[in-house]
């Protein structure tokens, strides 16, 4: 089956920051979750994929197609929302939609726009500038969803919204992924969003692509093991993905196919994955 | 490249009224300084004005990151804002055509193809300049060439208005050499000049990243 996004060994340096080289394979009809801490290349390769930045090295491709070779009429079948909507603000909702059509052409579909637009309430007289914060994340998501994109690529569109409209952004996309042709890939700092919507879980750290798994395995191949600092010289190093150290004792994040059965263990988030990640390799 | 023309226009609807008052005005001062076959040119400062709008507006909502990855090349991107420039060259020229067959009686008698290809250089002339500059160094750093334009602009025009014999003595040197070549040189020089630069622009910004 043809991969929705894959990169080959992408490397860019950005002054003293270097992304990559990452290779990453997204298959067709999925939602990944691209996480990271600040800073990690999250948006860095979300601007490479979407031609804003070029890499120095590797290639990417976009449902099946090297996106140095993109012709206009390729690029409409990629939607993006960014966190901001970086259109002028002086446009009504009416300007804004007929310049969607003017640049989407022949594939604009105004019945799917207008039903987004009545969907979400937005406000048709006033200029974008008065819109809320939430509203301009709905209004991007109405343009990225209205020329049938086959791929979204989305970075933090969910930072700084309130949990209802970040709720209705994620059913959105779970509604879009119904069609086993689309494919989303999401970032986020908001891990719990991630946690509900995604099937695969990417991470990046300084740079560089830790793993990408699918979710639900992610999750349940890990755990949390609480002990006394003693008990934890017993258990396997290999197992152990973090190490949190306080004053009764270690939290650790192992593998649970490594650790002993009957040990107890707590079920893990994937935010206790990032955040153990992060700090193992800080100490 | 319709698109981005109809975005241009709209973000910036509210500043050309006031864009389209001054430029009544400047018309009035002209025509009761006995100026008006100069008239014209003052369209120059509008395609200025309009593009540090444009680019100043881009930058200010980051639009160009929003466009890149649209269905439209780059060099489309670029030459939607040639096309806004040499729309106000064509109506500044047009306008001064309309002087010339109105206005037979004045002092300044230069034919028709001088004046057509002339205004049409003289409008472009600086914009052809700013565009390439914008694109390379940004609005920030483009405000201090839109700045040092300005003055030179504002300079030149200062002297021609105290100078009206200077002007005058151009004018019949022009009207004692070969008109028909000046006239050809003009136009070629115009889109020399405008083809230049919007080949370097593209140059340019098919190479940047955002």
């Amino acid at each position: 089956m043809q991969n929705a996004i894959e990169l080959n060994a992408v490397k860019k340096q950005l002054g003293n920051f270097t992304l990559g080289p990452i290779s990453l394979s997204v298959p067709k009809g999925c939602i990944v979750g691209y996480i990271g801490e600040n800073g990690a290349g999250k948006s860095t390769t979300i601007k490479l994929m979407l031609g804003l930045l070029r890499a120095d090295e590797g290639e990417i491709k976009l449902l099946g197609n090297n996106i140095k070779d993109f012709t206009p009429e390729m690029k409409k079948d990629i939607g993006y929302v960014f966190d901001n909507l970086y259109i002028p603000q002086e446009m009504n909702l009416k300007n804004a939609i007929s310049f969607h059509e003017k640049l989407y052409g022949s594939a604009w579909d105004s019945k799917t726009c207008n039903s987004f637009v009545d969907r979400f309430n937005l406000p048709h007289n006033k200029e974008i500038t008065h819109f809320s914060r939430g509203m301009k994340m709905q209004l991007g998501l109405t343009f990225a969803l209205s020329h049938g994109a086959k791929l979204l690529l989305l970075d933090e569109p969910t930072s700084g919204l309130d949990p209802v409209i970040r709720d209705d952004v994620l059913d959105i996309l779970l509604e879009y992924i119904q069609d086993e042709n689309n494919t989303v890939l999401i970032s986020s700092h908001i891990l719990s969003d991630l946690e509900k919507a995604a099937d695969y879980i990417a991470f990046i750290h300084k740079g560089q692509l830790l793993f990408m798994e699918q979710k639900d395995e992610l999750v349940e191949s890990c755990g949390i093991l609480s002990l006394s600092s003693e008990q934890a010289r017993d258990i396997d190093p290999s197992a152990i993905i973090g190490k949190r150290e306080h004053k009764f004792g270690v939290e650790l994040l192992v593998r649970r196919s490594l650790v002993p059965e009957n040990m107890d263990m707590d079920k893990v988030s994937i935010e206790d994955i990032m955040i153990y990640m992060i700090k193992e390799d800080r100490q | 490249m319709k698109a981005l023309i109809y975005k241009d226009i709209v973000s910036i609807k509210k500043s050309l009224r006031t864009l389209a008052l001054m430029l009544i005005i400047i018309g009035i001062v002209f025509f009761g300084g006995g100026l008006i076959r100069v008239f014209p040119l003052s369209f120059m400062y509008v395609s200025i004005i309009l593009t540090g709008f444009f680019f100043g507006k881009d930058a200010a909502y980051n639009v160009e990151q929003y466009i890149i990855p649209a269905p439209i090349k780059r060099s489309e991107i670029v030459l939607s804002r040639y096309a806004i420039l040499w729309a106000i060259s064509g109506l500044g020229t047009l306008l001064a055509l309309i002087i010339h067959l109105f206005d037979r009686g004045g002092a300044l008698s230069i034919p028709w193809y001088v004046v057509l290809p002339g205004n049409f250089l003289l409008i472009s002339l600086i914009s052809s300049i700013q565009l390439p500059a914008l694109y390379k160094f940004g609005v920030e750093k483009g405000r201090v060439i839109y700045t040092l334009t300005y003055i030179l602009l504002f300079s030149g025009v200062s002297y021609l208005g105290k100078n009206k014999e200077l002007l005058l003595n151009i004018v019949e040197t022009i009207s004692n050499t070969n008109t028909v070549l000046l006239g050809a040189i003009l136009a070629l020089l115009a889109i020399l000049i405008n083809a230049a630069s919007y080949a370097i622009s593209v140059h340019i910004y098919s190479s940047k990243e955002f």
